[in-house]
């Protein structure tokens, strides 16, 4: 709902922030915030013009905000994260020797290797090409497998997006759906691109043996997507 | 309260309130006010850059959902990370704290 003062505000946020990587997302953000608190009030009987200033005012100096945001979001931030990937590449166009046993030692602490983290014996393991779109990113679930003696659940799947921004802010991971039996979960970015990320996620189930299949969402405002991955030969 | 005289403790507040569930901002500042009795109200705005750095830091995780009110909403979660760093925030508070206790025994101990 854009209203003219809550867009005054982010204008004044943005103002004090040296680079517009995420902005969109962190205007979104502020404007929903807003907005709860002004409708808040409205259902309190607050005139809709005066709801809106209070829901304004509420916020603080948008000054402050956008020099803390500013910080947070800072461009030696972006800029480390650029120089990360320069860092890969180099690593890997050069040669064998020395470099590159340093730097696949350093990369090897940054980037573990796939298999390290699933385990080698499996009761069932198995490819999938399982694939939506949820907006601007695509999910792929590549993979699933079953650690039966410790109840553990390994989903290997990748969340390319459409925009490096998106990239960027929008991170999302592989969830079990609300009120769904969730004891414990992990989700491990195993490998970093400029436009996708390779995830990992890890379930721990007390009721493995009874499951036949896990249900997971990927969420992203508002476009859900629910992906059914077999936990058993045959199970989805 | 103003959020200047608890400074960092708010990084410590904001985890702990995402320790008990996902919430999304607006959610975690009613919560915060309303577990305070309203002595901890903070300007608003300035939550954001808190949890955008608690992202950096990998303590939250954000994802968006669809709240009650059938609006998506920012939603931010604790990781493992977080958790352990909530848990030595709390113990140095709470050793802070002993060792004021400490200091006003004292004080009221030579005055009386």
């Amino acid at each position: 709902m854009p209203w003219d003062k809550a867009e005054e505000f982010c204008h004044i946020v943005r103002g004090q922030m040296r680079t517009g990587w995420g902005w969109k997302n962190i205007q979104q953000e502020l404007m929903d915030h807003m907005e709860d608190h002004m409708l808040e009030l409205m259902e309190q009987g607050v005139p809709q013009e005066q709801a809106q200033q209070m829901a304004v005012e509420a916020m603080g100096d948008p000054v402050e905000v956008g020099q803390m945001l500013d910080k947070t979001h800072s461009p030696w931030w972006l800029g480390l994260y650029q120089i990360s990937h320069v860092a890969l590449v180099l690593c890997l166009i050069l040669p064998f020797g020395s470099i590159w046993t340093l730097g696949g030692n350093i990369l090897g602490l940054v980037l573990p290797e796939k298999d390290v983290l699933m385990p080698t014996q499996l009761g069932y393991r198995t490819q999938l090409e399982q694939q939506q779109r949820a907006g601007e990113v695509t999910i792929t679930v590549t993979e699933v497998g079953v650690d039966e003696e410790n109840q553990n659940i390994y989903v290997a799947y990748q969340v390319a997006y459409d925009s490096l921004e998106g990239r960027l802010y929008g991170d999302g991971a592989l969830l079990q759906p609300q009120g769904a039996e969730e004891n414990d979960y992990e989700n491990i970015l195993v490998e970093r691109d400029l436009g996708a990320i390779s995830m990992r996620g890890i379930w721990h189930r007390e009721d493995l043996n009874d499951l036949s299949h896990i249900q997971l969402v990927y969420h992203w405002y508002g476009k859900d997507v629910v992906f059914t991955i077999p936990t058993k030969e045959g199970g989805a | 309260m103003s959020e200047k005289s608890f400074g960092g403790s708010l990084t410590m507040l904001v985890l702990a309130l995402l320790e008990q569930g996902d919430k999304y901002g607006y959610q975690m500042i009613k919560e915060l006010e309303m577990k305070s009795d309203g002595s901890f109200s903070m300007k608003e705005g300035t939550l954001y850059p808190i949890l955008h750095g608690l992202e950096n830091q990998g303590w939250v995780k954000s994802y968006s959902q669809t709240a009650e009110n059938g609006r998506p909403r920012k939603y931010y979660r604790i990781t493992r990370a977080g958790l352990r760093q909530l848990q030595q925030q709390k113990q140095e508070w709470e050793e802070y704290v002993a060792k004021v206790r400490k200091v006003m025994g004292g004080g009221l101990n030579a005055m009386g």
